[in-house]
């Protein structure tokens, strides 16, 4: 019988052992796919920005979570194709870094929507993809760089040259903005300013602007930042300098890229709240509730470092205004 | 026995429960107390972190507050308003706070000149125009009543929460600088207070709506708490002390808060409840510990203290149950120095005196049984000799059964040869007798007369004779019926006396019979057969002197004595002549004078009756025999007596008689004796002989007198039962049988009486003359024995 008791006993310890581990293993959470769509093509610049929020935020969830990343090229068809493999693929959300990404991912969903964390530029309210900013509904959350800043940038570019009376405005006029271009116009109305759009929905039509420039006989240049703008930045800021126009920019990444100034949301914040955004649809398997954030903290950015800065005659007013001053 | 109630249990559970309750009560109490300690800790600390970021969020508006100031500083009292630096104070101001989303200066006169927005176009007016802004007025109003005012919270788009703040400038008519704050702002210093690891502060205004939180995402969905009781009524309304409730996640919280004053904003700390009291729970998962720990040393320590406390009273009980069992020999031995090792000696002491007397008891025993084996064997050896003995008795028995038997044969064959020879033998004795008295009545001559007076005399010696042996038969085979009756002595004896005197006097002595007036109880014809016995016994050994009968009256009874001078009885005689047929063999004794049965039938007959015989003799000198009889004091008395012959012939003289006797001699006789008696007489050897004669008459018979069995089988009462029926009427009936067991009275027939044969001639006419004499009578007269 001896034998036997050791046998038993050795049994029922390890079945203790395996039970007691069982609760390890059943506690150990699953991987979470996290599925990143954009349109422009590979960078990896976003969603590196965005992992590193999330390990600020959440560090265990970064540790748990298995990225894809998906670029469109700016290809609409190739955009909608991936959106729709993606959503056939049923990842545990999609991340888009931009409006149109998200516009996709919603609108080819199947049967059951995968949660959606959006990146936008855009006005996610005013263009139709959520249904308030408190509340989004639809399985869509996301933040957003928008804020209606055309005035503002009409303003700033008006104190920075008070000599300038024409001003052009490069955007997406295709866009609804919710009237947004309508309040700078009516702001440089009141300053005595001729405000000329440009309407920049595409590439081509970007360029056509651009050369159309030399001629426009503008004095200073708002670039609001759009697919297009966003995408020939370099080309649009060289152009500018060899026309020693003056512009001010709707992104920081046009300052980085030698801008004369820029005025927008801070993208590290966006990042943040993002991650935030992230952290949250991937720990309650719904997105609908979380409200969507916009930009808190903006930067005016006077790049004294770009070309024609000191020929341009920077009013000392914006200097004092800017949150940052490169020189 | 119930041993789920052993003494050891009882102990046991008593230690646990002093022991387990005494660590309960200590470890509630320190519960107790420690819950109250911490409670009050965390009160303490979460009313202090409550009021440090109640301080901390009076400290982020007042940064504003002050700093709106500086832009107010050119609005100075008495100078002109510089638009330009105020426009320049104000960017610098967004610049520095970013928590500003915009600022408007509202001059003295309610103008508003200035509006500088962060997201927005700087707007300048010259006031042309002036209006007031209608939504700020209550803003300014307060805002010029106490320096510094707060609007009520909005949220942009629903969803950013932002509150004007308006700050008077100096001088009388100073303007009124308005800033937005974003409050989305204050997030940062929300996230700032913490309290322990998990507690947290958040803000809510006077509508309970969530205005900052950690979770920036609740606040930008524009929450309303109006329906937490944490925040609706507990902390914010009992001045800060600290309540226990649910929050928005539905956790259980300790929460406290502190009103921030300006815009009067309820800043809650709290603090989840498991963290607020964990060192409660640590302290109660220690006592938990300690109480486990201590019940089982306490269990452990019980057990042994009721195993130490047990162990000698179950010693006791082991030693108890061995005495009890026959082991006397056993001690018990407890060394507890209590009273368990006293009860210990106790025992031993009692196991001692149960020995030595079980000792002794032994010793009894044994000797008892020696002596029981001793008489043992005596009495076995006395049961073998009775069984020897009884062996013998059984064989003597079986000897005496067996004569007994042989005897009974013998007295079976005696009696049947008594009863076979008074039917055979009397039948022609009783023709022998009857033809004798006729003869007797027609002798002519004198020298015939006494040859037939010597026959008369040798049938009567055999009618004598035979008679007596019937009656030894008849008493032998208790064919006897005793009829006890109340019996006049006096006409006894006068029979006696008539009877025997011409015995007496043909032998020469005197038969004197004194008189009696006594009256006794007993059978009349039994009676007066031992007493004719006697005489006639008297009579035949007396040759001379007297025979004397009388009686006496002795108390109670009354002796009947029978004396004579006879020659006597020796004394070694004296107890056979009761034998049957014993006769003393003495020279002086006749050798003719009978069979020896007269004593014999006197002894059956007294003990039938249960009389006492008494009997003295003298040889030489005479004998007396006597009877005790029972005296009867009362009442009268009845008794048959013989009639006078004479007059039952006159009785009988013209009676009609049908006699039926198969013995033609028997016949003959009854036909001769009746004709002599002038009866007319019919006589047949059956009925039907008989039914023929009395065909031939026209006169119905006045008696039938008729043999018992009248041959062929054919009987006396069948014939009886016809003629009566041929006659039509109860014609008396006289039955004679010679049989030795007569039937019953109650078997015979109306107006019918039986007479034992030999009948003589005078009872046969007496026996007819009373049947004939007799008026029908519907009772049958009771058949006395007939006496001879």
């Amino acid at each position: 019988m001896a034998p036997l008791s050791v046998t038993q006993s050795r049994r029922a310890f390890c079945a203790r052992l395996a039970l007691g581990a069982l609760p390890f293993g059943l506690g150990a959470e699953a991987p979470i796919s996290i599925a990143c769509l954009s349109s422009p093509p590979p960078d990896e610049a976003m969603l590196t920005a965005l992992r590193g929020a999330l390990r600020r935020i959440d560090p265990a969830l970064l540790g748990r979570a298995r990225f894809t990343a998906d670029f469109a090229s700016f290809d609409p068809v190739r955009l909608r194709r991936l959106a729709y493999d993606l959503n056939r693929r049923r990842p545990d959300l999609i991340v888009c870094f931009d409006f149109d990404a998200a516009h996709a991912a919603v609108a080819t969903r199947t049967a059951t929507a995968v949660p959606v964390v959006f990146r936008a530029h855009d006005d996610p309210l005013a263009r139709g993809l959520i249904a308030s900013y408190a509340r989004p509904g639809r399985n869509v959350t996301g933040v957003t760089t928008y804020r209606c800043i055309d005035e503002k940038l009409v303003e700033l570019v008006a104190d920075s040259l008070p000599a300038a009376r024409r001003i052009g405005f490069l955007h997406d006029g295709s866009a609804p903005d919710g009237g947004c271009n309508e309040l700078a116009h009516r702001y440089a109305r009141r300053r005595g300013v001729t405000l000329i759009d440009y309407n920049v929905t595409d590439a081509a039509r970007l360029r056509t602007v651009l050369d159309a420039l030399e001629t426009a006989r503008v004095d200073a240049l708002v670039v609001g930042a759009t697919a297009a703008t966003w995408r020939m930045r370099k080309t649009i800021i060289a152009r500018l300098d060899a026309l020693a126009i003056p512009a001010i920019y709707e992104g920081k990444v046009f300052v980085d890229d030698g801008g004369l100034m820029q005025f927008s949301a801070l993208p590290d914040d966006a990042f943040e709240r993002l991650a935030r955004a992230v952290a949250y649809v991937a720990r309650h398997g719904t997105a609908g509730d979380f409200p969507v954030s916009q930009p808190m903290r903006f930067e005016l950015t006077v790049n004294l470092k770009a070309g024609h800065a000191g020929r341009y005659g920077l009013s000392a007013n914006i200097l004092r205004r800017a949150d940052r001053i490169l020189e | 026995m119930n041993l789920g109630n052993s003494l050891f249990r009882k102990y046991l559970l008593v230690l646990l429960t002093v022991v387990c309750s005494t660590l309960l009560a200590a470890s509630a109490a320190q519960a107790i107390l420690g819950a109250r300690a911490q409670w009050d800790s965390a009160d303490a600390l979460l009313r202090a972190e409550s009021r440090s970021a109640g301080v901390r969020i009076r400290s982020f508006l007042s940064i504003i507050e002050t700093s709106m100031t500086w832009v107010l500083d050119y609005d100075q009292p008495g100078a002109r308003v510089d638009l330009d630096q105020i426009r320049d104070e104000s960017h610098r101001l967004l610049r520095k706070l970013p928590s500003i989303s915009a600022l408007r200066y509202v001059d003295g006169t309610g103008c508003m000149r200035l509006s500088v927005a962060r997201v927005g176009a700087d707007r300048v007016s010259d006031c042309a125009t002036p209006h007031p802004p209608s939504d700020d007025a209550a803003l300014l109003a307060a805002a010029h009543a106490h320096g510094v005012a707060y609007g009520p919270v909005r949220f942009r788009d629903a969803s950013i929460p932002s509150i004007d703040l308006a700050v008077v400038a100096r001088g009388r008519h100073g303007g009124v600088l308005l800033a937005e704050v974003d409050l989305r702002q204050i997030h940062a210093t929300i996230i700032g207070i913490r309290v322990g690891a998990a507690g947290y502060a958040y803000i809510v205004d006077r509508q309970w709506h969530l205005v900052a939180h950690p979770d920036n995402s609740l606040v930008l969905r524009n929450l309303g708490l109006g329906s937490l009781p944490l925040v609706t009524g507990g902390a914010a309304e009992n001045g800060g002390r600290t309540v226990l409730g649910r929050d928005l996640a539905g956790a259980l919280v300790l929460a406290s808060s502190t009103m921030v004053t300006g815009p009067d904003w309820y800043v809650f700390v709290q603090l989840p409840a498991a963290q607020a009291f964990s060192p409660l729970i640590a302290q109660l998962v220690l006592g938990l510990v300690i109480f486990v720990v201590a019940v089982v040393a306490a269990t452990t320590a019980s057990r042994r203290l009721a195993r130490r406390m047990v162990q000698p009273i179950l010693a006791v009980q082991a030693g108890a149950g061995r005495m009890a069992g026959g082991d006397l020999a056993t001690r018990i031995h407890v060394n507890t120095g209590d009273e368990v090792e006293l009860l210990a000696h106790e025992f031993n002491h009692m196991a001692e005196a149960l020995s030595e007397s079980y000792a002794l008891l032994e010793d009894k025993v044994r000797l008892r049984t020696l002596e029981l084996e001793l008489t043992g064997s005596q009495v076995r050896h006395q049961a073998d000799q009775l069984a020897a003995l009884n062996a013998e008795l059984s064989l003597r028995l079986a000897e005496l059964s067996l004569r007994r038997d042989e005897a009974e044969r013998a007295s079976a064959a005696k009696t049947r040869f008594l009863a076979a020879a008074s039917h055979d033998l009397l039948q022609p004795l009783h023709a022998v007798g009857l033809l004798v008295g006729i003869l007797r009545q027609r002798i002519r001559y004198p020298e015939v007369r006494d040859l037939v007076l010597k026959v008369v005399a040798t049938v009567r010696g055999m009618e004598s004779l035979f008679g007596s042996l019937l009656d030894v038969s008849k008493l032998d085979s208790n064919a006897v019926k005793v009829d006890l009756q109340v019996v006049d002595l006096r006409p006894l004896l006068e029979f006696i006396d008539l009877n025997f005197q011409p015995l007496a006097v043909e032998k020469g002595i005197r038969l004197r019979v004194a008189p009696c007036r006594c009256i006794v109880r007993t059978d009349p014809a039994l009676l007066e057969r031992i007493v004719a016995n006697l005489v006639s016994n008297a009579i035949r050994y007396t040759e001379s002197g007297t025979v004397l009968v009388g009686c006496r009256r002795a108390g109670d009874s009354v002796r009947l004595l029978v004396y004579d001078t006879g020659i006597g009885i020796a004394q070694q005689h004296q107890a056979q002549i009761f034998e049957e047929f014993y006769q003393v063999e003495e020279s002086t004794r006749p050798r003719d004078k009978g069979l020896g049965l007269g004593l014999a039938i006197v002894r059956r007959t007294v003990d039938l009756l249960g009389l006492t015989l008494h009997m003295r003799s003298q040889p030489g000198a005479g004998s007396i025999f006597g009877i005790s009889l029972p005296r009867h004091r009362h009442g009268g008395l009845a008794l048959d007596s013989p009639g006078n012959p004479a007059a039952h012939h006159e009785q009988l003289r013209g009676a009609f008689i049908a006699v039926m006797e198969d013995d033609t001699d028997a016949r003959e006789a009854l036909e001769q004796l009746l004709l002599a008696a002038g009866c007319h007489v019919v006589a047949g050897a059956s009925l039907d002989a008989v039914r023929a004669l009395l065909g031939g008459h026209l006169r119905t018979p006045d008696l039938i007198v008729t043999d018992l069995r009248l041959g062929h089988g054919a009987s006396g009462i069948d014939a009886i039962a016809a003629i009566r029926t041929l006659c039509d009427g109860p014609v008396p009936a006289l039955i004679l049988t010679g049989d030795a067991r007569p039937p019953a009275p109650s078997a015979l027939p109306a107006h019918c009486q039986l007479l034992r044969k030999p009948v003589g001639p005078s009872r046969l006419f007496e026996a007819c003359a009373g049947l004939v004499s007799a008026p029908a009578r519907d009772e049958t007269p009771s058949p006395a024995f007939p006496p001879r």
